[in-house]
């Protein structure tokens, strides 16, 4: 007989289900995977680097390129780690504002996982079905910021612009339509046989196993930990809103699915409430030396221009010292931690990416498993390279 | 405690305050502002400056002290025991909000338009005092006048300066700046409340040779300079320190250079207050524009067929080994001899002249490419004299002070307002004495101006008014009048026109003075009796112990005039360097020492035949431009290195593009013998290298390298500085020997060559804001001088000596009121070196309309 | 044996509900455009390809004042000012590397003239990278202009002297 052979196999970085660029190194005996390593790298653009070298207004449209599925979230915790340093307090519109865009990011991240990783499964439908309501959220971020992919439209005491005249009717509409949207995403794939057949028990992580690879977000909560910084440790006015955490129980890519779904119908309902009690008032703090003041008094008064000028060419100092904010990205925990120096840009801007930590546990999910549902363990965790590598 | 005791207040000489709970000592005299500046406490100011008199108009520095009623402004207050005083209250900022709502009411919105935008202090005081908002919105007020230059609301007031009143905020500082430090008056302010406005007087430009500093002081962009205008933002720009090059104070500059484009966009001052107090002059700020001019030479030149062709640095390297090995083996090396600028850094100078010495074992070597007659070795008075300590700072607190043989607006401007200043803050008793009235004389007790060529009778004269009136305690002050002539004062004033109760006040102010500093300059170095005015020099020094109580010294001219003497670039260096050389080299030629005049004359006889000129300009700039000509073209071989094509440049064989000064790190030795050091703003421009790169390339091409390594030339310089170059005083009394001086006839007026304030040698005619100023020469006279001969303002004149003739527009001097013309020697256009002759004393010249 | 029974029951009777919602839309219109036949309209904050404003006189407003390139976080703009007959300042050069540039819009938000937009245009494909690089000529709107300006202008006039128009 003839000696048995492991065979290593690349998986990626060109594979289009590794989401972008990853690549997984795989040891197959036969088609069971006896050990995969994921390798990333492939997108590092020094974003961490780059934000440290310029001022801190100008390394915001970095956070864009990031997670550029959830833009709006990483622009808003950019901002908050930086208003923490600088001791910002924000309107109170501008954080219903922010909470109700980062809610519509999230199911706009949320759209793009279920169309890609259930096309990487197999089903080909869901995907256009994913991004033609995705298109709804993306026309929200044009009229806001003017972009549909790296807005930069929450800004260091505020929001770029104030919210369009439409904002309201808009995101209602969306409201109104995405839930019955989303029951046709579950006709098509909840109780398919298939799906459940590729994800049920696949992929597989326990509670205690999550927590020990510290992953957050869908990931965690699909194994059946109750946490979610938006309760467990409020920003951005969350603490007014009145939501259900959806977990999971066993764990398995099929749990994480059904988490994801009910996070969708939950960031409508944050939505609603958002839209329902946003208060009137200025889109920007008014920090004078921090946020540029509004474009009308720069070009009637001439302090403004001369605090709009300095803040262009000089950003502002922020004051010695690190500050950690953390928010509940779309795929988990995204933290800022920024350190001043006194300077006017940061000297270190570390990111913790939930794609980066999550990923860490690919080999937990695949090893001892099928080498075809490697793809739906990648699928399932929801990464972004861009992130990942940043 | 007595010596504690200040005379003048009666009380102690210090104060004690408590500023912001911190209590500080500071002596009596000391604003606020100041005290809390020596503590680290920083007051926003517009108005006030570290070296002008306070004035209190912007209000800005309010501080709330204790027991006062209301806030006071801390530029203006003196301080007093016992005051405390807080800073940084709700009060003191509420008052600077008001202040700056105050200032910007009238504010135009022309950040993106003005350029001081980015490094303006009432951009940058708003931003950290002021709101971000504003109360008022309504029409501002806006200065329109007929002769505006532009829509922007500018005015061109000065050859370089463009004033825009709508921005100004009223501070001053220019107007007091020009006035205090400058003693210019070019520059007011008119009108008075909301429309008072700063303007060039009447019918004048500021074209002052400080103008660029009220630029610079300006505190928003009220003023701008034209050099500057609309080139870059600030924020794009690198500064890098440097010395300036056209000062003998070596006076500290920055360089505003952007990498990509290797271009130097301004010089502003680095305050050096033992050097320049931060005021710069014109030609300093304006004369990096000789380095970032196109006309500069772009590759190595060589001379084929008569004609100069444009060649490889190889090709030039080769033909330079060619031709000196040639002459070397023909003649001998000590047919070989060099003449390198006094501009040049420590490390090309010292190349030089090891590398002639070494080389070609030749002593024909100087850095003087402007002096008639110059002595070639040290033992001599002038030597001893030109040696002697001299600190700039120590004119600031001089109780008395001669400015003596020089015109300091055209010499040294630095110096000239350091004794400005010495009169406006010290009250220093200022003397001037000249052949010809200079602008100094304004802050002078007394002006002499003594008469052509009696400069050593002035001084014995004042010597034997201290021996007269028995002033001096000098114990052989006997032996003095056996070695002056004439003997008495009476007679010695007659000789050199001036009054004796004049010379017994100066006299007398010498005698009294408790710190005297004496000041001696060109007009006695260029001088060809300069031996014999030393001579009297140094009895003077003798007979009043001046140097014990002060100093007394000839000022070195040139930005590193003193490293060409400390590091021996003369044909005989001082014994003490020498002995250092002997240990370096192990060894020194012993062959027979020239310097630039001798040189000048054996190439005439063909006895010197290879010649290298490094960044000098001797047919320009040497008295008698035919014979330095004429001797160049005897050579058989001249190779010349500069930054442009000059004079000198189209006499050459090979003609090598040299490294402007911020093209390359170089030290340089200032007046006062401090060593600074220049960084390296620009990579060369060009083909151009730095002196002592091309020196080591042609060494390398003789197959002696001059240095091992950097290090080693760094340390052999090192050696050489730490040598004391200080020569002794004359014992006792030395004989002043009786100048011989000719009399032209028909030529009956004195011809001084001098730089224009606004220029320096040969190079600043480049620099095109220096031209702005002044492009072209002209005959400097006394008005009544010019009614004589029937001339105005602008006429051509013509000038003739008696060995030549050049036609310059004649301008009629403030100052001048004695049969004294002068001409500018900067500028090619006007060579005025052709009507000096070599040997005399004085060029006599007679001057006749040019008809139209 | 239960868990085969349930997979079977859904693979029969639930799976194909699936179907009917494909099929729903087989009678549906499109939602998606014949581009570029047809081009769907942009938001008016759209941040597009660049564009220099004038004044309603048709003097450029862009005094070059360096702003925008202070604000840029990809450093895509260059700029050289220069004095025009007038005095004035304007730009003598103004290059947006479109290469380089994110769109992020800063140098509109910096521009304290209100002279460079974001504009409209989103197709700008090109052959050579050279043509990247935008000049001043390519990037001011023609005079008069010929279509509305999308984006909000505050001031129609020069004015640094306060609320009255100076020209």
């Amino acid at each position: 007989m003839a000696e048995h052979k492991n065979i290593t196999l690349n998986m990626g970085p060109q594979h289009p289900a590794t989401h972008g660029v990853l690549r997984v190194e795989l040891e197959l005996e036969g088609e069971t995977v006896v050990k995969a390593r994921p390798v990333i790298g492939y997108l590092h653009t020094g974003i961490e680097k780059t934000m440290e070298s310029k001022l801190y207004y100008k390394a915001l449209p970095a956070t864009d390129r990031m997670d550029y599925l959830a833009p709006m979230s990483n622009n808003l915790g950019y901002c908050l780690a930086v208003e923490k340093l600088m001791e910002i307090e924000v309107p109170e519109k501008v954080k219903w504002a922010r909470a109700c865009l980062a809610e519509l990011t999230r199911i706009n991240s949320h759209l793009v996982w279920l169309g890609t990783h259930v096309l990487d499964l197999g089903a080909l439908s869901p995907v256009l079905y994913t991004f033609r309501e995705r298109e709804m959220i993306l026309d929200i971020y044009e009229a806001c910021g003017g972009q549909r992919m790296m807005t930069s439209y929450i800004r260091i005491g505020g929001l770029s612009h104030d919210l369009p005249v439409d904002f309201d009717k808009k995101v209602r509409h969306i409201i109104d339509v995405l839930p019955e949207k989303i029951l046709e995403y579950e006709t098509l794939l909840t109780e398919n046989q298939i799906f459940i057949n590729r994800t049920k028990n696949v992929a597989v992580i326990s509670a205690e196993d999550a927590v020990n690879w510290s992953l957050s977000g869908p990931m965690l909560r699909g194994s059946g930990v109750k946490h979610d910084i938006r309760k467990a440790n409020p920003y951005s006015g969350y603490e007014n809103f009145d939501f259900e955490i959806p977990v999971g129980e066993n764990g398995d890519a099929y749990d994480r699915y059904k988490v994801r779904l009910e996070e969708m119908r939950q960031s409508l309902r944050i939505a609603r409430q958002a839209l329902d009690g946003m208060p009137e008032g200025p889109y920007r703090a008014h920090v004078p030396g921090v946020v540029l003041p509004p474009k009308e008094d720069v070009l009637h008064k001439m302090e403004s221009m001369i605090f709009h000028f300095k803040i262009i060419t000089e950003g502002f100092k922020a004051p010695c010292g690190a500050v950690y904010q953390a928010i509940e990205a779309p795929k988990g925990e995204l933290g800022f931690y920024i350190a001043g120096d006194g300077t006017n840009h940061p000297r270190r801007v570390r990111v913790r990416p939930p794609s980066f930590v999550n990923i860490a546990c690919l080999p937990a999910l695949c090893e001892g498993g099928l080498v075809a549902d490697v793809v739906c363990a990648i699928g399932s965790v929801d990464i972004v390279l861009g992130e990942v590598d940043r | 405690m007595a010596d504690k005791q200040n005379p003048e207040t009666g009380g102690q000489a210090t104060v004690t305050l408590t500023i912001d709970g911190l209590t500080v000592t500071v002596p009596r005299g000391y604003t606020v502002l100041e005290a809390a500046r020596s503590i680290g406490i920083n007051i926003p100011t517009f108005c006030w400056h570290p070296k002008l008199k306070p004035v209190g108009a912007c209000r800005i520095c309010y501080v709330e002290i204790e027991k006062f009623p209301k806030l006071q402004v801390s530029c203006a207050t003196v301080a007093m025991d016992g005051m405390v005083v807080h800073t940084n209250t709700d009060q003191v900022k509420n008052g600077r909000r008001a202040v700056l709502e105050f200032i910007l009411l009238n504010h135009p919105l022309d950040c993106p338009t003005c350029d001081k935008g980015g490094e303006c202090d009432l951009q940058n005081l708003t931003f950290a005092h002021g709101l971000d908002d504003s109360r008022f919105a309504f029409q501002k007020y806006r200065f329109v006048d007929d002769d505006m230059t532009t829509t922007f609301d500018d005015k061109r007031i000065g050859p370089e300066i463009i004033l825009n009143r709508n921005r100004c905020i009223l501070c001053y500082k220019c107007v007091r700046a020009n006035k205090e430090a400058f003693g210019e008056y070019d520059l007011g302010a008119y009108e008075r409340g909301n429309i008072t406005e700063i303007n060039a007087a009447p019918g004048r430009q500021v074209a002052n040779p400080f103008s660029g500093n009220l630029v610079e002081i300006c505190p928003v962009g009220a003023l701008t300079n034209t050099d500057w205008r609309y080139k870059i933002r600030v924020w794009l720009t690198k500064t890098t320190p440097s010395i300036c090059n056209f000062s003998s104070s070596g006076t500290n500059i920055l360089f505003y250079k952007e990498d990509h484009k290797n271009k130097i966009y301004r010089v502003t001052s680095r305050r050096n207050d033992d050097i320049d107090d931060g005021w710069l002059a014109d030609i300093t700020r304006y004369s990096y524009q000789v380095i970032t001019s196109d006309e500069r030479l772009i590759k190595p030149l060589i001379k084929k067929e008569g004609k100069q062709v444009p060649a490889t640095w190889e090709e030039a390297l080769e033909v330079i080994k060619k031709r000196l090995n040639e002459i070397k083996d023909k003649k001998g090396g000590v047919c070989i001899g060099g003449l390198a600028s006094p501009s040049l850094d420590n490390a090309s100078l010292y190349s030089f002249a090891k590398f002639l010495r070494r080389t070609f074992n030749s002593n024909k070597l100087d850095y003087r490419q402007d002096y008639r007659m110059l002595p070639k070795d040290t033992a001599n008075n002038y030597s001893i004299l030109a040696s002697q300590p001299f600190k700039i700072a120590g004119i600031d607190d001089s109780d008395v002070i001669v400015t003596f043989a020089t015109d300091l607006l055209r010499e040294h401007q630095n110096e000239y307002l350091r004794v400005r200043k010495a009169f406006n803050f010290k009250k220093a008793r200022i003397f001037v004495a000249n052949p010809y009235a200079v602008k100094t004389a304004d802050v002078a007790e007394l002006e002499m101006v003594y008469k052509v060529g009696t400069d050593e009778i002035f001084i014995n004269a004042v010597c034997l008014a201290a021996l007269e009136e028995n002033l001096v305690a000098c114990p052989d002050r006997a032996d003095l009048k056996k070695k002056i002539k004439p003997s008495s004062l009476k007679d010695a004033a007659e000789q050199c026109g001036v009054a004796p109760e004049t010379i017994k006040i100066m006299a007398r102010a010498l005698a009294e003075g408790k710190k005297v500093t004496f000041i001696a300059g060109e007009l006695l170095t260029r001088c060809r009796d300069r031996e014999i005015i030393a001579s009297a020099l140094c009895n003077l020094n003798r007979l009043f112990g001046l140097n014990r109580k002060g100093q007394i010294a000839v000022l070195a001219r040139y930005a590193n005039s003193m490293g060409a003497v400390k590091l021996g670039i003369s044909p005989e260096p001082v014994p003490a360097l020498k002995k250092e050389l002997e240990k370096i080299w192990s060894g020194l030629p012993d062959t027979e020492a020239y310097n630039t005049d001798t040189m000048l004359v054996h190439m005439k006889k063909e006895e010197i035949n290879g010649f290298i000129i490094m960044g000098a300009n001797p047919v320009m700039l040497y008295p008698d431009r035919e014979f330095v000509k004429e001797s160049l073209e005897k050579l058989d071989f001249l190779v010349v290195c500069d930054l442009y094509e000059t004079e000198t440049t189209a006499l050459a064989d090979v003609v090598l593009p040299l490294a402007g000064w911020a093209e390359y790190a170089g030290d340089y030795i200032n007046l006062e013998g401090c060593r600074q050091h220049a960084e390296q703003a620009l990579k060369p421009r060009f083909e151009a290298y730095p002196g002592y790169e091309i020196l080591e390339m042609i060494a390398d091409k003789f197959e002696k390298k001059l240095f091992s390594s950097t290090e080693e030339r760094e340390s052999e310089i090192d050696r050489l500085l730490k040598v004391d170059t200080t020569l002794p005083w004359p014992d006792g009394f030395v004989e002043v020997k009786t100048a011989e001086i000719e009399i032209e006839k028909d030529y009956p007026l004195a011809l001084f060559l001098c730089d224009d304030p606004h220029h320096c040698g040969h190079l600043t005619e480049k620099a095109n804001s220096l031209v702005n100023f002044c492009g072209e020469a002209y005959i400097e006279m006394a008005e009544e001088q010019a009614r004589a001969y029937n001339l105005n303002e602008g006429d051509s004149v013509r000038l003739e000596s008696p060995i030549g003739k050049i036609i310059v527009p004649l301008k009629i001097s403030e100052h001048l009121d004695n049969q004294v013309v002068l001409v500018p020697r900067n500028f090619t256009s006007h060579p005025v070196t052709s009507l000096l002759m070599r040997k005399r004393r004085i060029d006599w010249v007679r001057i006749s309309k040019v008809a139209e | 044996m239960k868990d085969i029974l349930k997979a079977i029951g859904r693979a029969v009777f639930k799976t194909p509900l699936g179907f009917l919602v494909t099929l729903k839309y087989i009678f549906k219109k499109p939602v998606t455009l014949d581009y570029p036949r047809k081009k769907k309209p942009m938001a008016p904050r759209y941040r597009g390809k660049h564009y220099l404003e004038r004044y309603d006189d048709g003097t450029e407003r862009c005094v070059c004042c360096g702003l925008c390139a202070a604000a840029c976080p990809a450093d895509a703009i260059y700029m050289e000012p220069e004095e025009n007959e007038n005095g004035e300042r304007r730009a003598k050069i103004y290059e947006i590397n479109l290469l380089r540039c994110i769109f992020c819009g800063f140098c509109e938000e910096a521009c304290p003239e209100e002279a460079i937009f974001l504009g409209q245009e989103y197709e700008f494909s090109n052959y050579d990278r050279n043509s990247f690089i935008y000049t001043k000529d390519e990037m001011l709107v023609p005079h008069p202009r010929k279509d509305n300006p999308f984006k909000r202008i505050i001031r129609r006039v020069r004015r640094v002297y306060g609320v009255e128009d100076t020209k």
